[in-house]
């Protein structure tokens, strides 16, 4: 791996902790567990389309590890924000192989796929009872759709600048 | 309009009324208000497994797991709430208070979650699971 691609790594995964720890301090739901902007799986999702597969794996995996760290969350937590952003990954990166749909879509399936993989991980570690969980994925659902539209549209801008700017970098995963 | 353009607009038609839908399911999913608060009992959960179950009634509920991990339920004559919470993001304690009035409105509806201590506060109303 080149040292450029090593320090735009880096500077992905230092944006990603801060617009996830930003996120934190301006809570959109105060006190609504899962509910949050999405800003740092923004940075995830512009990594997936520019640096490729293994990089936005790397990233999400040091993401959560980092984040749970930096900011004092317990194991659970660290848990339930790695079964979600699995989830969403995979999921972003189903949609935009296999579907072939847009960036929006694709961050909107995203988000909804990073709710439900925290409840489902709620749900098998029996954190909370089955029916808090069956009740609150439609609200979880409604907000996913709402924060994944938001990042997707700015995503797809971002794109849209970062490419013109870097002339379509390569993937970092071809050498 | 090619088809290209045409196939992403159903798509993102399909997703806005997706949307919808769950909005309105939602919106719609909403239980009949009781005021009798004879019918009301507040459940107290770790993880899955019911810890406490009482009735409404001037009282505080104190869960200590014995690993650092303490929540204070309190519960009062109408409405219950978290009091106290050793957890570091003190969601539960945000969350306000669940009461007759307002436990079929409120975001999370008749539940207290803290998660990072797996407990759970149901403000059930009628049996309701």
């Amino acid at each position: 791996m080149s040292a450029k691609r090593v320090a735009r790594f880096g500077m992905l995964t230092a944006v990603a902790l801060v617009l996830g720890y930003l996120e934190h301090l301006v809570p959109i739901a105060p006190g609504m567990p899962g509910v949050k902007l999405g800003l740092g799986n923004m940075v995830v999702l512009y990594a997936l389309y520019i640096t490729g597969k293994k990089s936005a794996t790397l990233l999400m995996l040091l993401k959560v590890g980092l984040s749970a760290l930096l900011f004092g969350a317990s194991p659970i937590m660290l848990f339930i924000s790695f079964g979600g952003g699995l989830c969403s990954l995979l999921m972003m990166m189903g949609a935009r192989e296999l579907l072939k749909v847009p960036i929006v879509v694709v961050s909107i399936l995203g988000a909804v796929a990073h709710v439900a993989g925290q409840l489902a991980v709620v749900a098998l570690l029996e954190i909370t009872p089955w029916s808090f969980v069956l009740g609150y994925l439609p609200i979880l659902a409604v907000s996913a759709v709402a924060t994944g539209t938001l990042t997707g549209v700015v995503g797809k801008y971002l794109l849209k600048a970062l490419r013109i700017a870097a002339h379509k970098d390569e993937p970092d995963d071809q050498t | 309009m090619n088809k290209q353009t045409t196939r992403r607009r159903f798509i993102a038609a399909l997703a806005v009324l997706a949307a919808l839908g769950v909005v309105a399911a939602v919106v719609l999913h909403k239980r009949q208000a009781l005021s009798n608060k004879d019918d009301v009992e507040v459940i107290v959960y770790i993880g899955n497994r019911v810890y406490s179950r009482v009735g409404l009634g001037e009282q505080t509920i104190v869960v200590d797991q014995g690993s650092g991990a303490v929540n204070h339920v309190r519960v009062l004559a109408d409405r219950v709430y978290m009091e106290h919470a050793s957890c570091n993001n003190q969601d539960c304690i945000k969350q306000g208070e669940v009461s007759l009035d307002n436990y079929n409105t409120r975001p999370l509806y008749e539940w207290i979650v803290c998660l990072p201590n797996q407990v759970s506060v149901q403000f059930s109303v009628g049996g309701a699971p």
